[in-house]
């Protein structure tokens, strides 16, 4: 188990604590996320990631403890100003259905008052980067699965926001654009160094892409282990079920979720 | 879903979710879809008077039991002008009036309850009651007050149709999905906001099944008004026509009200398809 301790963290989550009703979901976790970091999150369905990562994003509020970005705490109330910083994108691609791809991809634009030319640019940057330059022009029903969760990438960089999160962004297109949409959201990190933080519920995936792998035990959840991933990237973006550093990672960190999963049961 | 289903939603237009896939709106196939739309119920309705003229012929009905569509037709031409065309304008003006308010208010309804889900959760079921009560049955109580006067005619419209758009408006409003919502929250929207960019345009489809709705419910009502209170109007026109056994004039005036209804719906119709464009192709 590696856990920075030393120094400022970029992003860090300390005690935080979470329920819905009766049902507690958080039981306290801490966590530290450095700038320029690729963090990915592991759990068995219905461990609390999701609501972690709200927390982490400002869509949900922590019960207990704080959520402290660049030293500051977090302001409680969810403003334009606040979420300006942060990208998400969601299991759901969660498109407006009567605005264009390049529509869809304005809308942060618009609710944040960002009018600058440089912005206007990276609309045009954002869907060339994502492959949709020709397709602006098109209602989201007019697209497949896969290319409606690349507008829903384009849309949380638009802004060129300092955070990306993304919560299972690839459960809902097929294996192979899973796989597509992977290398690029890799290819796309090595080149801006962009602080992600990503969930999934694949370890594969979680291997692929993530610097750092944090398992979240069964709720009331905390963290139970951490993993450092030390593959090249040159190496990820390969075939990576040969690699060493990946097949012994992966039967560590699935033994680890099947305990998890055991103690589950048994309680 | 096949394509011989036809239901309410796809005569008012359902949800976001009832479009047709894309494969259904290619270009070289919408073009035929449109002409069997127009072309079989035209089909239908040429057979349907066919037979109507036959059976008459046939049987040799008296005209003042069933009238044969060519009479119909020829007391449609004859008496168009002189004793029609004013009670449909009557009419006309009853409806506009009335639809145009109940428009507003619906709107204007719809928005304020929306605002709080008590108050949506309050209104709502006073809205059905309204909405289910035959409003002509209030007539009597209006009269008291304001006489012949056509206030009446339109309060009935307005009392009538008001609920039904008030109600679709405030469904559309308040039905945004919980990841919608959590999409929004991510952008720290402002309710102004939300407002104007999100919830008008997805409560888009339900506002036009209420406008359309409303369309029959207050022509009906407006019919159903110059029946109790006469002296003016097609409903009155109908009544004193077929008081006279002029039966061939009933079916005339029928057929002009039949039509205000249709004329109105696909008007509204019309704006639907101008306005939610991105529910269809290209």
């Amino acid at each position: 188990m590696v856990q920075k301790i030393d120094g400022d963290a970029y992003l860090s989550l300390e005690n935080v604590v979470k329920s819905y009703g009766k049902i507690a979901v958080l039981s306290g976790v801490n966590m530290r996320i450095d700038k320029g970091e690729f963090v990915c999150i592991l759990g068995n369905t219905g461990c609390g990631k999701s609501t972690l990562l709200k927390i982490m994003g400002g869509i949900e509020r922590e019960e207990r403890g704080e959520v402290i970005f660049q030293g500051i705490p977090m302001p409680r109330k969810n403003t334009a100003a606040r979420q300006r910083r942060f990208g998400m994108v969601f299991q759901q691609d969660s498109l407006m259905e009567w605005r264009t791809v390049d529509e869809n991809v304005r809308f942060p634009l618009e609710v944040f008052g960002l009018r600058d030319s440089r912005y206007l640019r990276r609309v045009d940057e954002t869907l060339e980067s994502v492959g949709l330059a020709k397709f602006r022009g098109l209602y989201p029903r007019e697209l497949s699965g896969g290319m409606r969760q690349r507008v829903a990438i384009a849309r949380a960089l638009v802004h060129d926001p300092e955070v990306l999160f993304l919560d299972q962004p690839f459960d809902a297109v097929d294996a192979i654009t899973r796989m597509t949409l992977s290398r690029e959201l890799l290819k796309m990190w090595q080149s801006t160094l962009k602080t992600i933080v990503m969930i999934t519920n694949s370890i594969e995936e979680a291997l692929m892409l993530g610097g750092r792998i944090i398992i979240l035990s069964d709720i009331p959840s905390s963290i139970s282990s951490v993993f450092e991933v030390s593959i090249p990237f040159e190496e990820r973006m390969g075939d990576l079920r040969k690699n060493r550093t990946f097949q012994l990672l992966r039967s560590e960190i699935r033994s680890t979720l099947d305990r998890q999963d055991q103690g589950g049961l048994d309680s | 879903m096949s394509k011989n289903d036809f239901s309410i939603q796809e005569v008012f237009g359902g949800g976001l979710t009832e479009v047709a896939p894309v494969s259904e709106l290619r270009v070289d196939g919408k073009k035929d879809e449109k002409l069997k739309k127009v072309l079989y119920p035209s089909i239908l309705l040429a057979v349907l008077i066919v037979l109507w003229e036959v059976c008459v012929l046939a049987f040799g009905m008296p005209q003042t039991v069933l009238p044969s569509p060519f009479s119909v037709a020829r007391a449609l031409a004859v008496n168009f002008k002189s004793l029609i065309l004013p009670e449909l304008i009557f009419t006309l003006e009853i409806i506009a009036a009335g639809y145009t308010i109940s428009v507003l208010a619906g709107f204007l309804l719809a928005a304020l309850c929306s605002q709080s889900r008590l108050l949506a959760r309050s209104a709502a079921p006073l809205a059905v009651m309204f909405m289910v009560t035959p409003t002509i049955i209030l007539i009597p109580i209006f009269m008291v007050f304001l006489g012949f006067s056509p206030i009446v005619r339109i309060i009935v419209v307005v009392l009538q149709c008001v609920p039904i758009i008030m109600l679709n408006t405030l469904t559309g409003f308040m039905s945004i999905e919980p990841q919608q919502r959590e999409m929004l929250a991510a952008h720290g929207c402002s309710r102004r906001q939300i407002l104007t960019k999100f919830t008008i345009f997805n409560a888009m489809p339900q506002i036009f099944t209420g406008l359309k709705i409303g369309c029959v419910i207050s022509t009906i009502a407006a019919l159903g008004a110059d029946f109790a209170m006469g002296k003016e109007g097609l409903g009155y026109r109908i009544k004193i026509s077929s008081s006279m056994v002029a039966i061939d004039m009933v079916f005339a005036t029928i057929i002009v009200a039949a039509l205000v209804g249709i004329v109105m719906f696909e008007i509204v119709s019309f704006i639907e398809r101008r306005v939610i464009v991105w529910k269809r192709g290209g």
